[in-house]
């Protein structure tokens, strides 16, 4: 085997990808060439020290940094979208004819749509591409939920989440998702758990969250998130809930 | 690997531009984000200003994220893209010597292709042999100083490399190795420190 074509060969050849063939035949060119030999130990060298590179801290504040320009971001970005509005109204405005046409079109097209509504479903595959262009949508309730800390006689403990619907007359099928921050993780914000429920009107649900340990709550830092399983697209399918330390009875129930 | 329920359901809400998920979201990846970009930049400064970029253009794109690959995968891409945009832009302006050299704090060790022998009694703690690497790293070409990382440092497989720069897996193993011989041969003045 030549040098050069053995040079190609190398990583496979330490990472031990190679087939049993090529490697006795790199294994040969290596016990005579001893350039070779000696590139081949000084790569397996380097690359130890490559996998052993440390990681590097981010900078402080570096998360703070990253919202802030993301909240510049979207205020440009509002007001680059209030501008091009203001411009449109504008011109609108000093255009009376399109602005007929347009109400005109308007009132038509919502007369149908009444109309429609109360008929599609006799309207065969129109009635089906009316559906599928405006699915019904079911509006999540609105929840005011309870938080309970049961501590196990061992370790950690269990978060007991009570809501309940005041608003909605059909039951909706949840998912619960609370994210925080606990000592183990220090300032880093993580997913605590998640459970999902029936949550039906003038009736009270309860999820069960096993947790190691009971979260830290401070400056609202606990999020209970709620999203509808059944109509995930549901208008009002997202609720972030901050919960402040209050509602968290601790020990209470222990 | 499938993503995870709870990180779906962030990306998710991103999609529909809530804030409060992105927090989340960033938090579970600012610190691979910020490495991956120090070691890309070799700089510190550098590394905070891509991983910005990178956070914003994830953010304005979250919405095309279909969930083919790994949402660290595409987010890698992302990373590599700013920096390699980056690089573009400042590529003119840029002009490495070969007489100029690495500092260290007694000695100083010639970039590359000088025959200048290191001193026999230079002695350096483990991270003055790091800074040696990283700096040696720097010296690479773009595209195999992002072999070196994304494998090396960040962990990524060959098929993960090849998702995150659009390349067949054959073409990122041969590049990978041209990489090492690379970096071995421009470490080749100090090999002493890599005993």
């Amino acid at each position: 085997m030549k040098r050069d074509s053995a040079k190609e060969l190398y990583s496979d050849y330490l990472t031990g990808d190679l087939d049993d063939a090529l490697k006795v035949s790199v294994e040969n060119h290596l016990a005579e060439d001893t350039d070779s030999r000696t590139e081949v130990d000084a790569m397996r060298r380097v690359w130890t020290q490559l996998d052993a590179m440390p990681r590097v801290d981010t900078p402080a504040y570096f998360h703070e940094n990253i919202m802030s320009r993301l909240d510049a971001e979207l205020a440009r970005e509002t007001e680059q979208s209030a501008a091009r509005t203001a411009v449109w109204d504008w011109r609108t405005l000093f255009r009376p004819r399109q602005l007929a046409v347009a109400a005109t079109l308007l009132i038509v097209l919502l007369g149908s749509v009444e109309a429609i509504q109360s008929q599609h479903a006799a309207l065969g595959p129109l009635g089906t591409i009316y559906r599928w262009l405006r699915p019904a949508t079911t509006v999540m309730p609105a929840i005011t939920p309870r938080l309970e800390w049961k501590q196990n006689t061992t370790t950690g403990g269990t978060l007991v989440v009570s809501m309940q619907g005041v608003s909605e007359t059909q039951p909706v099928h949840y998912r619960v998702m609370i994210t925080g921050m606990t000592k183990d993780t220090g300032k880093v914000q993580r997913v605590l758990g998640t459970g999902e429920g029936i949550l039906a009107a003038s009736e009270e649900a309860v999820v069960e969250l096993p947790l190691a340990e009971k979260p830290t709550v401070q400056n609202n830092n606990l999020v209970i998130t709620f999203s509808s399983i059944d109509t995930p697209n549901a208008g009002a399918g997202l609720r972030v809930l901050p919960v402040s330390l209050q509602p968290l009875t601790s020990d209470a129930a222990r | 690997m499938p993503i995870n329920p709870e990180e779906q359901i962030l990306i998710d809400r991103c999609k529909t531009g809530d804030r409060s998920a992105f927090d989340v979201l960033i938090r579970s990846y600012e610190k691979r984000v910020y490495n991956l970009a120090y070691r890309l930049s070799g700089s510190y400064d550098e590394a905070n200003d891509i991983s910005i970029d990178a956070f914003l253009r994830v953010f304005q794109a979250v919405r095309l994220f279909r969930g083919d690959a790994n949402f660290s995968t595409w987010l890698f891409r992302i990373v590599t893209n700013v920096y390699l945009d980056r690089r573009k832009r400042t590529r003119n302006k840029q002009h490495l010597s070969l007489e100029e050299y690495i500092e260290l704090e007694e000695n100083s060790v010639s970039r590359q292709i000088e025959d200048t022998a290191p001193t026999p009694d230079l002695v350096v703690e483990g991270h003055e042999r790091q800074d040696i690497l990283q700096k040696a790293i720097a010296l690479l070409p773009d595209y195999q100083r992002t072999m070196i990382v994304l494998y090396h440092t960040e962990g990524l497989s060959y098929e993960e490399i090849a998702e995150v720069l659009d390349l067949r897996i054959g073409t990122v193993k041969s590049r990978l190795n041209r990489a090492r011989l690379s970096l071995r041969e421009k470490l080749d003045p100090v090999k002493e420190l890599f005993p």
